[in-house]
């Protein structure tokens, strides 16, 4: 049994229909013809089956539009970007949660960060030349090494030694010339753990003992000052 | 030649003390010095230290964890705060190759950039979440986590609609077409929405929905568009 409506229905008037369109004379003729209400069925199911196979197909990705926000896009990339917004409410809607995400919780405003003349001098001291013994050295007995670092205007001496009072380690003694030695705090790192810690003295000297021997990196820190000394084998 | 950033030449586990130090300073809202965080991510994305990273990660997986606990859609999630802070690390490592490390200048970029990634990850979480509630609509079942819908499975059906939506354009006539294709189909838009918008090109709603139907009858003729769509 085919169509039994008096006029002829076209599919676009149907898809109207889908969309919520009121037409009233369409409503009453669907309740009485099964065949329009089959083709209202099968227009239905391919509109919803196409609608799932390309629905936001053409969306950038959020971490996309989160570059987008961030301004990390190339010109081309946001002017297309800011195309597709436009036109798309899902991406509208993403673009304005990131904002507010962003501004809600910012980052910066908390505290200013430390301006450029502020800021901690980071020197790495290069070695200089073999220096002089300390004269701390001979109080301690055998004398080791000596070397010379030098960062800008400071100067480290370093002196390593048998610690006499544990066979098999060293002791390093170090002098600092041309900084404020005051508070000035010593560390000395191997590989990526702190083996031992001291602070400078007021004549500028300081001792650590005990130390295996090894590689090591030196760290003298102040307040506006930093030196490090590296790839050190005691 | 003298490197020009000494900080390069410091050992990881003092850069990581340091940078802890100073994110002390920043989090009691006092002056910071945020050149041994940016050593960290430096070192993190530009050189690919997988120790860096792991540094990154337990330096910031609070401050990350507080943005996810303070999002407004994480509670409607159903998730742990641990899933998302893993998910917002790895989207951030992933997305910043060292070439594009290049473009931050400072740590504050860095941390909007996280930020951003933490944002993304659940207005991800969120869309799959929804999509797991359509698909349930269509089963009769309640669904109401995330992961209903693998996210395997989302990247692979968004890759296949974005190949699909390409494919379909070239079996479209004219610019009518696409652009109710394009409005309709792609962005969900209803005909007197996209009518509003395209007054230039369709005159009245009808005419979307002629349009509408001559599309759908040539492509429900088409073979390859009836094997690729459920239901034609």
């Amino acid at each position: 049994m085919g169509c039994q409506c008096n006029e002829t229905i076209d599919d676009a008037r149907l898809l109207a229909y889908l969309d919520g369109e009121p037409d009233p004379a369409l409503q009453a003729q669907l309740t009485d013809c099964p065949e329009c209400q089959a083709r209202l069925a099968q227009l239905a199911r391919e509109q919803d089956s196409l609608t799932k196979g390309v629905r936001w197909a053409a969306c950038p990705t959020v971490l996309e539009l989160g570059e987008y926000v961030l301004g990390l896009l190339s010109p081309e990339r946001r002017q297309a970007v800011a195309a597709h917004i436009v036109d798309c409410h899902r991406c509208t809607d993403a673009v304005a949660q990131i904002r507010a995400f962003l501004n809600a919780d910012a980052v910066e405003g908390v505290a200013p960060a430390v301006g450029v003349v502020e800021r901690v001098r980071v020197l790495v001291a290069e070695l200089f030349t073999p220096g002089p013994t300390l004269s701390l050295a001979g109080l301690r007995g055998t004398v080791g090494d000596t070397l010379t670092y030098k960062a800008d205007d400071v100067q480290i001496s370093l002196d390593i030694a048998a610690d006499p009072g544990q066979p098999g380690k060293r002791s390093l003694l170090g002098l600092v010339i041309g900084a404020d030695q005051s508070g000035l705090e010593v560390e000395l790192w191997r590989g990526d753990t702190l083996a031992a810690m001291t602070t400078v003295d007021d004549t500028g000297n300081f001792s650590l003992d005990g130390l295996t021997p090894g590689r090591y990196s030196l760290a003298l820190s102040a307040m506006n000052l930093e030196v490090h000394v590296e790839a050190l084998d005691v | 030649m003298a490197d020009r950033n000494p900080l390069s030449q410091l050992n990881l586990g003092r850069i990581s003390q340091r940078c802890a130090e100073e994110s002390q300073r920043f989090f009691k809202r006092q002056e910071y010095d945020d050149r041994y965080c940016f050593e960290l991510f430096r070192r993190a994305f530009a050189q690919r230290d997988s120790r860096a990273w792991d540094l990154i990660f337990a330096q910031y997986q609070p401050l990350v964890q507080g943005w996810i606990t303070r999002h407004p859609s994480f509670q409607s999630l159903g998730e742990d705060a641990e899933y998302y802070i893993n998910r917002a690390f790895e989207r951030m490592f992933t997305a910043v190759t060292p070439d594009k490390f290049k473009a931050f200048a400072d740590l504050r970029q860095l941390l909007r950039y996280l930020q951003m990634c933490t944002g993304s990850v659940i207005i991800d979480a969120a869309r799959r979440l929804d999509q797991a509630e359509r698909i349930a609509l269509d089963e009769s079942e309640h669904i109401s986590h995330p992961d209903a819908v693998d996210v395997e499975d989302q990247v692979l059906a968004d890759h296949q609609r974005a190949r699909f939506w390409a494919w379909l354009q070239t079996r479209l006539k004219d610019d009518q077409e696409r652009a109710v294709m394009y409005g309709c189909f792609v962005l969900d838009m209803k005909p007197r929405e996209l009518c509003n918008a395209h007054k230039q090109t369709f005159a009245t709603v009808a005419d979307v929905y002629r349009v509408k139907q001559n599309v759908l009858e040539r492509l429900r003729r088409d073979p390859e568009v009836r094997q690729y769509l459920e239901g034609w």
